[in-house]
């Protein structure tokens, strides 16, 4: 499902504008509303962290930095699954964007 | 014990104590006009902002009729960047321009009530001949402006027979789900309680036997899944008293929630923290494990024992014989 994403490691990706974020750290979500399609969601721990990681990055910075994070919880190579599943998700619902890389690649990876 | 949170986030609004319909159970014994005392729409604009800086991130309007509401749009067209939203309404007058309006202003989600699958019942519930045909043709209007919509309907003597129907009909005016809310001893149903209330019995028979059409969900509390939401409940009511839970009007006032921020009333106010706490004398293990809460509905257990530790009598495993047709004489003497 997540592969279906075109030029999913060439794009960077962005929180859409509007969106309000609550962290619910009691229940273990973050609830999150997008205003420009209304719509309330509970986003788990490991989406709210990729949310967080979309500021306008590439993909290959938002990777290093979720792999780095989820280190201790996740198998070997069952992070980058997951990161795909929750970009794809995020995108889904509408909190956020891809941009097109207009820097080589490169530049962000270092 | 319940969930425990720092601070809500959501809330319910009863915007308005005005509705130009004069049903037999209104929990709110509404008028046509609003009440004395009720709060002014720039004051729930200034309340709602004030929400949404400490946390709200969803308003739940309600009333009365929130759309009998003076300056209700713009309420709604305040709060939207910064909330998602709901509106509970009978659709009296919301016809194609106002579903436009609603959507144009970010309207997340309507609830409408249906009070029976036929015009003659619903009509003769709401005493407002025309009622049903315009909250069926306000359903298709919030459905056609691409607002996410579900019916309500309250479980009673009348609706009981009615309920499948119910169903099919908001299958084909395009809702999403249809809610069947249990029947609460408040304002005018307390009143009329032994017309329109069903022994438990009754209640579970009517929901057992629901058949929703493919495609509709079916939102209902009725055993194993009553659960206790006080924990994460609050609510204002039309003159700005902090309460709660819109079913616990009758019950509890926590403070103005004009002057006082909400938080504080939610963290300060003893008795609002004994009721989400969830120490209750009796839980039912089935329910407390489908809802991870406890004891069922605060409201009807204190409406029925006086006590907010009570068992709710509307679960059969905590009802120990109480005939939900008849009520208590101190609620009937209230």
């Amino acid at each position: 499902m997540a592969s279906t994403l075109p030029g999913f490691r060439r794009t960077c990706w962005k929180a859409e504008p509007g969106v309000r974020l609550r962290p619910v750290p009691e229940q273990g979500v973050c609830l999150a509303y997008t205003p420009a399609r209304p719509a309330l969601h509970a986003l788990n721990v490991t989406t709210w962290f990729v949310l967080t990681l979309c500021d306008g990055r590439p993909y290959a910075a938002i990777a290093r930095a979720f792999r780095r994070a989820a280190a201790d919880s996740l198998g070997p190579g069952s992070g980058t699954e997951a990161l795909r599943t929750a970009l794809h998700q995020l995108r889904e619902l509408g909190l956020v964007r891809c941009l097109p890389s207009v820097r080589p690649l490169s530049e962000h990876t270092t | 014990m319940n969930p425990v949170l720092d601070s809500p986030p959501k809330i319910t609004i009863g915007v308005t104590e005005a509705c130009p319909l004069r049903c037999r159970h209104c929990y709110a014994d509404c008028a046509h006009a609003p009440k004395q005392g009720e709060v002014s729409a720039e004051t729930w604009i200034r309340v709602l902002r004030d929400l949404a800086g400490r946390g709200i991130i969803q308003a739940y309007f309600e009333g009365g009729e929130p759309l009998a509401k003076p300056g209700f749009l713009d309420i709604l067209r305040a709060i939207t960047p910064v909330m998602m939203t709901l509106m509970r309404t009978h659709g009296i007058g919301l016809d194609a321009a106002m579903a436009r309006t609603l959507r144009e202003a970010g309207l997340g989600r309507a609830l409408v009530d249906l009070m029976g699958a036929r015009a003659a019942t619903h009509d003769d519930w709401t005493g407002t001949p025309g009622s049903f045909d315009e909250a069926c043709a306000a359903v298709r209007h919030l459905v056609a402006e691409g607002i996410p919509t579900d019916v309500l309907v309250i479980l009673t003597r009348q609706t009981a027979p009615e309920l499948n129907g119910i169903l099919k009909l908001a299958h084909r005016l395009g809702a999403e789900r249809v809610g069947v809310l249990r029947l609460y001893p408040m304002g005018r149903a307390k009143r009329a309680w032994s017309e329109i209330a069903l022994p438990l019995d009754a209640q579970m028979k009517a929901i057992a036997g629901l058949r929703p059409p493919e495609g509709l969900t079916v939102m209902q509390s009725w055993h194993p899944n009553d659960h206790n939401c006080c924990w994460q409940a609050a609510a204002i009511n039309a003159f700005g008293r902090a309460i709660g839970c819109m079913y616990l009007r009758e019950y509890v006032d926590h403070g103005d929630a004009t002057v006082t921020p909400y938080d504080e009333i939610w963290r300060d106010n003893a008795l609002y923290r004994t009721i989400r706490a969830g120490d209750v004398e009796e839980r039912c293990g089935s329910c407390s494990a489908t809802q991870g809460s406890h004891g069922g509905c605060r409201s009807t257990a204190y409406a029925w024992h006086r006590r907010w530790t009570a068992p709710d009598p509307f679960d059969t495993t905590l009802n120990h014989g109480i005939d939900l047709a008849r009520l208590p004489s101190h609620l009937l003497e209230s």
